[in-house]
């Protein structure tokens, strides 16, 4: 029982000490010393104790409830179960300190789960990288007019005497090759790359850095069926099950046959309005692997198939309903006004 | 590239009761996208993308073929009333003809074509041509100008005129430009040759033409030309689109001829030309063209097989179904054996590209959705990206801000673009820092206080190897409170991540101070790999711990003082600082054994050898 005593009587102290309020004082002395409190109940084994005990723990049991008491302070006016205080509720609250997460960050986490839903594997290639995983594994040699198209930085750096230039990634294909590497040519193959891409281009829908998201399926038997159903499952996921899709012929030199994905239109729902085509947005390309990429990638094109496709981040989450951003450049402007918006 | 075709061209061509509407939807599902169909008082007019792989779509007569052959999936019976690329030359063709020397580097020029007209009277075309032209996005400007022009259009074969006259002893010497060489193109343009340009020089040695680019204007018809030598060439695309890119020379020849145009297209074009000078400048064509020509190489046809094409499509199309479908793009196809037309060869060569022609014919839009089965990859043990959104998750939770900077910097890094955009971009960045004190400049003033922070990448150049790219950390505030940054630096790694980190200032470490804001910088490349979700739980015990502020003498190291502390004895626990005043500390300690309940006499032991300290 001595025991026991100096045990309440530390946690008492103990967690009086640790900064209790009086709304929190009044409720340890109902717990100490209130009439079927701690103390209380402990009194109650008295009687059994042996009788040269007792004086003894008598002595400390006042020692253990004199200093509760005196930690605990002078006795407050009881309120005996008056009424709260009348509260104005409308008073704004405390709020904690709100941080925000970016955009981007928020549609990468987005885009990621609805990918892993449904097999594939979040991978991480080089943002800068050799020229031949950048464009000529992709069915580009060097000088091939599509090379153009991306408007691409280049590393004052010497060249590689096989891989050639080094490269900002204009796109997140170069994780292309590389997953086949990685994989040590031996499908199958479900990755998306999310990566920085780089372009020399800025204006209201062009940031010199942007993100891409790459998706890879590489097995045997892939078809059109499959890239059609993997897009419509992303296209439902992150736009909403009103939206629809469409593939139209489009060229790339890294794909055969090659598209270019459509949603509807959030703001006229697919019947045509001044900001979209005839009711239409471009989300971006994809398309069956080219038999030159497997081969790049070590991979047998007459025993497995794949699609690809490599979207633009931002552009993708600016076309979710109710974002309303005009110019893609706010993104990296950083002002903590734009920023704490989201 | 973009070409505008006018709906009432387009059906001298195409017979078909599709409206302009039906026709779009068919071309863009099916064909090139028709972005937009503009409707004017008494036609319609095409605004159609075409991919750099068909630049046989920019034309008249390629949309034509398209569209008929797309119609019909669509249910709209549709075929070509004409075609003039199959029509049979009226003109005699000769390697040599009086009117005109030349001497051609084949290599430069697959194929050279041209015929004197003589008597030719320049003046505006009819109403008919200049309608036409203007609904196609061009201006009307004289007779022979466009006539060149309609016949690009309406072919998509680009053909020049020379004055004649102005042609020095009627030669011709097809040729490589000589660096330095310069010539003055018909927009008044001089430009100086780097060397290695398609140029043709005339009997005096003078350059009169940028071939594919531009003509000169030495040579070009004027309003008193009345012998017009008309000219339809084929040229090597590459010399081509370097031309036109390193003399910023963009016109519309040149954007056809970069990409490689098939040599059968040009007599019938000569052809066309020839009867519509007669009809529209009364001129009187010589009866024997020019016509020097590599023959072009024969390609064996391309085997398909039926099972290929559907694994590609995911569904079942017959042979006839398949043979259906080429021969309406005009592929001729005998047993599955399918020979390419001239205008198709540069970009149908393998049996994918026949697959797309027949996927995107048959309809992307008809063929199922379907999520594939098969076995899963296996999984990839990276949990970089479960740590940076549980550090993410955490600093907004306290009030930070996630930003998203450049990557690009002005300060020199080591790591040089070679072309920037603007100097503020020149480098990649080796550092957070830099990227975070502008943008805090940037927003001084606008909020109380500023708490951000940003993971991403920095590039670490490397001799003979890419820029190693190692993900960082940066926590940036303007609260110059540094234990408080202490503190949140502390919170996410010792606690969300498990791991110890340093915290100093030093060029190792990764304190920065400014006069406006501190930054801690850390390497996650190296911490993140011993990050651990896992803890390990320490069973509560049944002995109550003694809990009691002391103070004591702070002498400058803190750090120093807890380890004189912990020393003392083991029954010392915890100790926090609850307060610092001058010299003074206020330390919470917290006693505890395990073993046993520690009474006042056990704590006063240990707490008379702590107040020993100071």
């Amino acid at each position: 029982m001595r025991d026991k005593l100096q045990n309440i009587k530390n946690e008492a102290l103990a967690l009086i000490i640790a900064g209790a309020d009086q709304a929190e004082k009044d409720r340890l002395r109902v717990h100490y010393l209130g009439k079927k409190g701690v103390l209380a109940e402990i009194a109650k084994e008295f009687p059994s104790l042996a009788s040269d005990e007792k004086a003894d723990v008598g002595e400390l049991f006042n020692d253990v409830k004199q200093a509760i008491t005196n930690a605990l302070g002078t006795v407050q006016a009881e309120s005996g179960g008056a009424a709260l205080p009348s509260v104005d509720v409308t008073l704004p609250g405390v709020k904690p300190p709100l941080g925000h997460l970016h955009p981007v960050t928020k549609a990468i986490a987005e885009i990621s789960s609805i990918f892993e839903r449904i097999g594939f594997t979040r991978v991480r290639y080089p943002e800068v990288d050799w020229d031949w995983y950048a464009f000529e594994s992709l069915n580009m040699p060097k000088g091939h007019p599509a090379r153009d198209e991306w408007e691409t930085f280049f590393v004052d750096a010497p060249d590689h005497s096989k891989l050639g230039k080094v490269v900002l990634t204009p796109h997140t294909s170069n994780g292309q090759v590389r997953e086949m590497e990685r994989v040590k040519a031996t499908p199958p193959i479900r990755m998306v790359n999310i990566a920085k891409c780089y372009r020399r281009q800025s204006d209201v829908s062009h940031t010199v850095m942007f993100h891409q998201f790459e998706g890879l399926v590489i097995d045997e038997g892939i078809n059109i069926t499959h890239l059609k159903g993997t897009i419509d499952h992303f296209v439902k996921q992150f736009f909403g099950p009103q939206r629809k899709s469409r593939l139209r012929p489009y060229h790339f030199q890294f794909t055969e046959p090659s598209f270019e994905v459509d949603v509807t239109c959030d703001i006229c729902n697919g019947r045509g309005c001044k900001l979209c085509k005839e009711g239409w947005l471009e989300l971006g390309g994809a398309g069956m692997v080219h038999p030159n990429v497997l081969k790049a990638g070590k991979i047998d094109s007459a025993k497995y198939s794949g699609f690809a496709f490599g979207w633009g981040v931002e552009r993708t989450y600016m076309m979710k309903s109710g974002i309303k951003i005009d110019d893609l450049r706010l993104l990296y402007s950083n002002d903590i006004r734009f920023l704490t918006q989201f | 590239m973009q070409i505008l075709i006018p709906d009432s061209w387009l059906r001298e061509y195409l017979k078909t009761k599709a409206t302009p509407k039906q026709i779009q939807e068919a071309l863009s599902l099916c064909s090139a996208s028709v972005e937009r169909l503009h409707q004017t008082k008494d036609d319609f007019v095409y605004d159609i993308e075409v991919t750099t792989n068909r630049v046989d779509l920019m034309s008249v007569i390629g949309i034509a073929q398209e569209a008929a052959a797309v119609l019909p999936q669509f249910g709209h019976p549709a075929k070509l009333i004409k075609n003039p690329l199959l029509e049979k030359p009226e003109v005699k063709m000769a390697k040599a003809v009086d009117y005109l020397k030349v001497q051609v580097d084949s290599k430069l020029c697959p194929r050279f074509t041209a015929v004197l007209i003589k008597g030719v009277t320049v003046k505006p075309s009819p109403q008919w041509l200049v309608k036409k032209l203007e609904l196609a996005g061009m201006r009307g400007l004289n007779n022979v100008v466009d006539i060149s022009n309609y016949l690009m259009h309406l072919i998509g074969q680009p053909v020049h005129t020379f004055d004649w006259d102005k042609i020095t002893n009627h030669t011709m010497i097809l040729r490589e430009s000589k660096p330095g060489e310069k010539v003055t193109t018909i927009d008044k343009k001089s430009h100086t040759l780097g060397g290695g340009e398609i140029v043709i020089a005339d009997g005096s040695l003078r350059l009169i033409d940028m071939c594919g680019i531009m003509g000169g204007l030495n040579s070009a018809v004027d309003e008193r030309t009345q012998n017009v030598l008309l000219f339809v060439q084929t040229y090597e695309p590459v010399h081509i689109r370097k031309t036109s890119m390193s003399q910023a020379q963009r016109s519309a020849a040149a954007v056809l001829f970069e990409k490689g145009l098939p040599t059968e297209n040009v007599p019938p074009t000569l052809n066309l030309g020839i009867n519509l000078f007669k009809e529209l400048t009364g001129g009187k064509p010589e009866p024997v063209a020019i016509d020097l020509a590599t023959p072009p190489k024969k390609e064996a046809p391309i085997k398909l097989d039926v099972q290929f094409v559907n694994r590609r499509l995911g569904i079942n199309l017959s042979a006839a179904a398949i043979s259906k479908i080429l021969v309406s793009l005009g592929f001729g196809v005998n047993n599955l054996q399918v020979s390419v037309p001239p205008r198709r060869r540069l970009d149908v060569v393998l049996a994918e590209d026949l697959v797309e022609e027949v996927a995107r014919v048959y309809g992307y839009h008809n063929l199922p959705s379907i999520l594939m089965t098969g076995s899963l990859p296996e999984a990839v043990h990276n949990q970089t990206f479960y740590w940076e959104s549980q550090i993410k998750s955490a600093l907004s939770h306290w009030g930070f801000t996630e930003t998203y900077t450049y990557s690009l910097m002005v300060q020199d890094s080591g790591l040089k673009l070679k072309n920037p955009l603007s100097s503020e971009w020149a480098y990649l960045r080796t550092s957070l820092v830099p990227s975070h004190l502008l943008t805090v400049t940037e927003n001084l003033g606008r909020v109380k206080e500023i708490n951000l922070f940003e993971i991403a990448n920095i590039y670490l150049p490397r001799k003979g190897d890419l820029p190693q790219e190692r993900l960082h950390l940066i926590i940036t505030t303007t609260n110059l409170d540094i234990p408080r940054l202490k503190g949140i630096v502390e919170a996410v790694f010792n606690w969300e991540l498990g791991i110890k980190v340093e915290f100093n200032f030093g060029r190792e470490v990764n304190l920065h101070t400014s006069p406006s804001c501190l930054t801690y910088e850390i390497d996650l490349t190296e911490v993140l790999p011993q990050a651990k979700a896992d803890k390990t739980y320490v069973p509560i015990s049944k002995f109550s711990p003694v809990i009691e502020d002391v103070n004591i003498r702070y002498q400058g190291n803190y750090d120093q003082l807890l380890t004189q502390l912990k020393k003392i004895s083991h029954l010392i626990s915890v100790i926090e600082m609850v307060d610092i005043y001058e010299d003074k500390l206020t330390l919470r300690i917290t006693y505890h054994s395990a073993a046993k309940q520690l009474s006042s006499a056990d704590v006063a032991v240990v707490r008379d050898k702590i107040m020993e300290l100071g």
